[in-house]
Parts: structure tokens; sequence; C-alpha cells
């Protein structure tokens, strides 16, 4: 049911997308075809892909609700992890931030063993800052508090 | 010969070499472990060979194509869980046979499968590529536009079990590729006042966020549970010799998994897990003992694997010959190549013969080295299935980070690769193929630049698509396949 719905959603998306992009753009500019074009037939194409889900998708097995949460709920919070991180890294350096991130996701998603969780939280960081910045050159975000 | 004998001696320094050991042995572990893919190995690659030569860069990532499409049956195997997709149809037989105590011969018939597939499809790229060039030369924008209007059509229609999924992720491509300057006329095109967005979305962020973090983000769904256990390696040395009586049942499931997977290969869109299961029921329809097949049939192995590695060669005959990837793999390699200068095409026989021939020798000597380092690997790749994934997915997100962050040293690529990563983990959840959206996202590009040249030289007529015989041809062949694909929509819908 959901990807019928998406299907139709998708598709009426498209062509009001399609009725606006020429006011923007051009399609056709005295028979030389404009920036419009290509837009305009990628929408086309999202519209007919939307119409056939909404039209004749597959029968879905969908999962409880609450199973479905804690499923998105896992993904959600490795995002906001990540996101934390890179966010993170231009103010307490790749090491430090890389360091915090690995000890962090591991303890909540669920690692416990000590010896795996030292290794992994001091080697990583430096390896890779030693693979990127040492070996291959390509500089990486050092502690926002170290440059002053 | 000459660039030929300058190719050789470039692949053959010891660098170069050990760089191609390296990655083969990535791309075993890569492909050996659930959830991590071979997209996944490749995009992450990519970041790295930004301060590598060419003939370095394209080992490294031939190598891990390569050995990852390989490494997927290690799992598929023992553990009854494919590293790789194309590696599904593996699993059928290898994991009766491991179940029997027959691990290693499966392990054995898959390797020497894989190599002799992936020898057969290097054999007829090389044979083919060139001539198909020299046809290719001949192509203006009309005709160019034709061809490449087929591929988006073969993309769309058949990657993907729901043809209406992969539509629409061909048109989400196609819609993401033109942000950014207009290629006619430089005019700014959806880029909503972000300076970022006038040389477009940035490809490598994209491709590592859609493969890899989307990947993430679906392992910790399940709070990165292991699920399985690999099977131990059976201790009777002699149910896991390879035999001559063995040999010879396999001999045909591989030359023919071998030439169909060649031949699925050199298709647009439809990759290696299609390949290994035609080949797999073929091998079957066409086997003496079809009845052991599902139950441990070595035939079934070889079968599969034949075809899967099968395709890695042939996808490269479109990519080198006209700049259309076969898959995914190919569409991250056409990117990694044109980041190092190297514009696959035409034209490149003629003007970067040297490179061809390296691309030739890169795929030849990571298949014998697939055969050599899987035989010694085979056990210490059991090993690396018992890892834990909760240890091993936060250090793949931060090499997905740093990856995208070292391109430009920009924050923008960062959220662009965030942005990626959300994008495909909805789709993959809603089962939309990212193929065909990577794919579209790559050949936009050309197809908006031959179409709009095309109108331009005709006043805006597009019959000037119609009077042109092979555009027409190109025309026609797509239309028969929308309507051939509508009429079995139609039959599996009522």
């Amino acid at each position: 049911m959901f990807t019928r719905i998406f299907g139709a959603v998708l598709s009426i998306a498209a062509v009001l997308a399609g009725a606006i992009i020429p006011r923007v753009h051009a399609a056709f500019d005295g028979g030389i075809p404009g920036p419009a074009l290509m837009p305009l037939v990628a929408l086309a194409v999202i519209a007919l892909g939307g119409a056939g889900m909404a039209w004749a998708a597959a029968p879905e097995t969908s999962l409880p609700i609450r199973e479905n949460l804690r499923q998105v709920g896992g993904a959600l919070g490795l995002l906001a992890a990540g996101v934390t991180y890179a966010a993170a890294m231009p103010i307490l350096g790749f090491v430090l931030a890389t360091a915090v991130f690995i000890l962090m996701t591991c303890l909540v998603f669920g690692g416990r063993h000590p010896v795996i969780l030292i290794v992994l939280t001091i080697l990583v960081p430096l390896a890779l800052h030693y693979g990127f910045a040492g070996i291959f050159n390509l500089p990486l975000p050092e502690a926002s508090f170290l440059q002053e | 010969m000459t660039f030929f004998f300058m190719a050789l001696g470039e692949v053959l320094q010891a660098s170069n070499l050990l760089i191609l050991a390296a990655s083969v042995v990535v791309g075993l572990v890569t492909g050996a472990i659930p959830g991590l893919t071979v997209n996944m190995a490749v995009a992450l690659a990519v970041p790295l060979t930004l301060s590598m030569s060419p003939v370095a860069s394209i080992m490294m990532l031939l190598g891990l194509y390569c050995s990852g499409v390989y490494g997927g049956s290690v799992s598929a195997i023992l553990l009854n869980a494919p590293g790789t997709p194309a590696s599904a149809a593996t699993s059928l037989d290898g994991y009766p046979l491991a179940k029997q105590g027959r691990a290693g011969l499966a392990l054995k018939v898959a390797i020497l499968a894989s190599v002799i597939g992936g020898l057969f499809s290097v054999l007829l790229l090389i044979l083919v590529a060139p001539g198909l060039a020299e046809i290719a030369l001949r192509f203006g924008p009309v005709e160019l536009a034709g061809l490449l209007l087929f591929s988006l059509a073969l993309v769309a229609l058949v990657s993907g079990a729901d043809p209406m999924k992969a539509m629409f992720a061909t048109g989400l491509g196609v819609l993401m590729s033109s942000v950014g300057s207009d290629p006619m006329l430089g005019t700014p095109r959806f880029i909503f006042g972000i300076n970022d967005f006038y040389d477009g979305i940035p490809f490598i962020p994209l491709l590592i966020g859609l493969f890899a973090v989307s990947e993430m983000l679906f392992a910790a769904e399940y709070w990165f549970r292991n699920r399985d256990k690999p099977l131990d390696f059976s201790k009777q040395r002699r149910t896991n010799r390879l035999d001559w009586a063995e040999a010879r049942r396999i001999f045909l499931p591989v030359l023919s998994g071998s030439v169909i997977g060649s031949f699925v290969g050199m298709l647009p869109g439809l990759g290696a897990s299609v390949s290994s299961f035609l080949s797999y029921s073929v091998a079957q329809k066409t086997s003496r003992h079809s009845d052991e097949f599902g139950k441990g049939a070595i035939e079934g192995v070889a079968s599969a694997e034949a075809a899967n590695n099968a395709v890695t060669g042939s996808a490269m005959i479109p990519l080198l010959a006209l700049a259309i990837p076969g898959d995914s793999v190919t569409a991250i390699l056409l990117g990694a190549l044109m980041i190092q200068g190297v514009a696959p095409g035409p034209m490149i026989f003629s003007t970067a013969p040297d490179m061809v021939y390296t691309i030739y020798l890169a795929l030849l000597l990571a298949n014998l080295f697939i055969a050599v380092l899987a035989l010694v690997a085979i056990r210490p790749l059991t090993l690396v299935l018992r890892i834990p994934q909760v240890y091993l997915y936060p250090v793949i997100l931060v090499m997905c980070v740093a990856g995208s962050y070292v391109l430009r040293s920009s924050g923008w690529d960062v959220a662009t690769m965030f942005a990626g990563g959300i994008l495909g983990y909805m789709l993959r959840r809603m089962s939309v193929p990212l193929a065909p959206l990577l794919i579209a996202f790559i050949l936009a590009a050309p197809f908006e630049e031959a179409m709009r040249q095309g109108l331009t030289m005709s006043r805006g007529n597009p019959g000037v698509f119609f009077s042109n015989p092979i555009s027409l041809g190109f025309v026609l062949v797509t239309v028969a396949m929308v309507a051939g694909s509508a009429f079995m929509n139609k039959g599996k819908a009522v």
C-alpha cells in the first residue's frame, strides 16, 4: 500500500514540478533546446515510474510498527552519531573526534570487549591519519584549539 | 606494440604489483563479509587514488572489483549469507556442500570457475572493445543520443525486480545530474542560491553515501548483530580434493557460465546477479545431475561463479569503447578514471592506448592474483567472517567521512555524502535499485549534450532522430523494449 501511495504522490509532484520549471528556464528558445529540456524529460520519466508504482506495485509484507521503529531507530542513531562526529571533526580534530566516535558507537551498539575497544579507539584514528596525511598526502582536519 | 610494452613496464613495477596484491586481498575480505559490498570497497578507494598515478589507481580499483566479486562466494558457501548479491546463486549449492563437509571443495571450485570466467571475459574485452570503438567513432551527436537513450532505457527496464521503481531511479539520476551549470549555455540550474551547487552534485561523496553509508545504516537496523557463524572446514581431505572426475563435471558449466556472464556483462544494467542466476538455471537444465542442484551440486557453484566473474571483464567493453558503464561498479570506475584524466570512450584507443593496455593487463593480473591469493587466504578469510560487525562498521563509517572530506578538504562534500546516504537508505527500504540512479547520473550529461546538439543542428526538429538510420534503429529498439516491458508488467498485474 505504501508503495502505491508513494508512487501516486511522486507522479503528482513530478507533474507539478514539470509545470513550474518552464517558468524559470526555457525548454526551447527559438527552436534551440534550452536548459529546462533535460529536467523535463527526467520529470516525465519519474512521473511515469511513479504512476506505474501506483498502478501495479507488488504486494508488500510490512513489519509490525514496533519492530519497524526499532529498526529505523538503529539507523537514525548511527546517522545522528555520524553527523555529530563530522560536525565535531573541525573542532576536536580528526584523531580525537574519531577516537570518541568509535568508542561511543561501539558501546551504544553493544560492543563491550575492553581490549578490542582500546585497540580500535587508539590505533584506528592514528593509522587512518597516518595513511591519509602521511602516505597519501591528503590532509585531515586538525583540532581548532591547536591551530592558535 | 610500443604502447603495450610501455604499459607492461608500468604494470610490472614492484610498487604497482604490491598495490594490486593488496587490493586483491582487501577485495577478498570486503566481498567475503556480508553487508560489505564491492561497490562500497571501490567507492571508498576512489579518494585514495587522488594522490596516485593513473596506472596504480587503475590497478587498485580493478583488483578490488575482480576479487570483491569472488570474495562474496566465501560467505555464500560457509555462512549461507552471500557476501555480494552476485554470489546468491553460489549459496544454493555451496552451502549444502559445506554442510556435507565439502566446504574446501566448494571453495576450490569457486576459485577455479571465477578465474576462468574472469580470464575469458578479459579475452573477449581485448577482442571486441577496439572494433566496437571503431564503429562508435563514426557516431555523431544524433547517433550518440540514440545509443545513450537505448542504454538509459535498458538500465531503467532491466535493473531490479520492478521496472517502475528502476524507471523512477533512472529519472531521479537524470534530474540530479541537471543540478549545476547547464552543459551547453552555462546557465545555472537548480542551485537555489548555493554556490557549491555550481559544479553540480559532487560525484564521489554522492556514491560513497549511496553505496557505503546506506549500507551502514541498513546494518544499524539490526544493531550490527552477526546473525550466523561460519561452518568449520572439514578435515576430511579426500572429500575436499578436486579430482579429475570433478573437473570433468564442472567443465561445461564453467564454459557456459563464462559465455553467459560475458554476454550479460556487456549489456548495461543487468550485472553479475542476473548472470549468475541465468547461468545456474542453464547449468541445471543441461546437467545430467540436475536432481542434485540445490542439494550440493558442484556444477551449481561452478556455473554461478564463472558467470558472475565473467561480468567483470565484459562490463569494461561498453565502458572503454562507448563510455557507457555496465553496472554500478563500472559507473564508479568511469568517474575514477575521469578524475585521473583518462576519458573512456571510442577515442581512448587512439589518444591513450597505453591506458587501454594497462586496463587489459591489470584485469589479467588481478585474475591470476585471485587464483594464488584466494587459495592461500581461504582459511584466514573464514576468521574474518567471525569479526563482530559492531567493531567493524563504525570504522568503515569513519573511512566514509574521511574519504569524502579529503577530496577537497570540504565540509560540503561530507554533507553531500550524508545526504546521499539518507537517500540511498530510503530508496533501499522501498526496494528501489540504486544502480540505475548512479548510471543515469553519469550518462545524463553526455546524453543531454548529444540530444541538444542534434536538436540545435535541426533547429529543434526531433525528426532528426528518426531520419538517421542508426539513431532510428536505437529508438525503435527502445520503443520495443518499453512496450514489451509494459506488456509483461500488465500480465503480472492481471
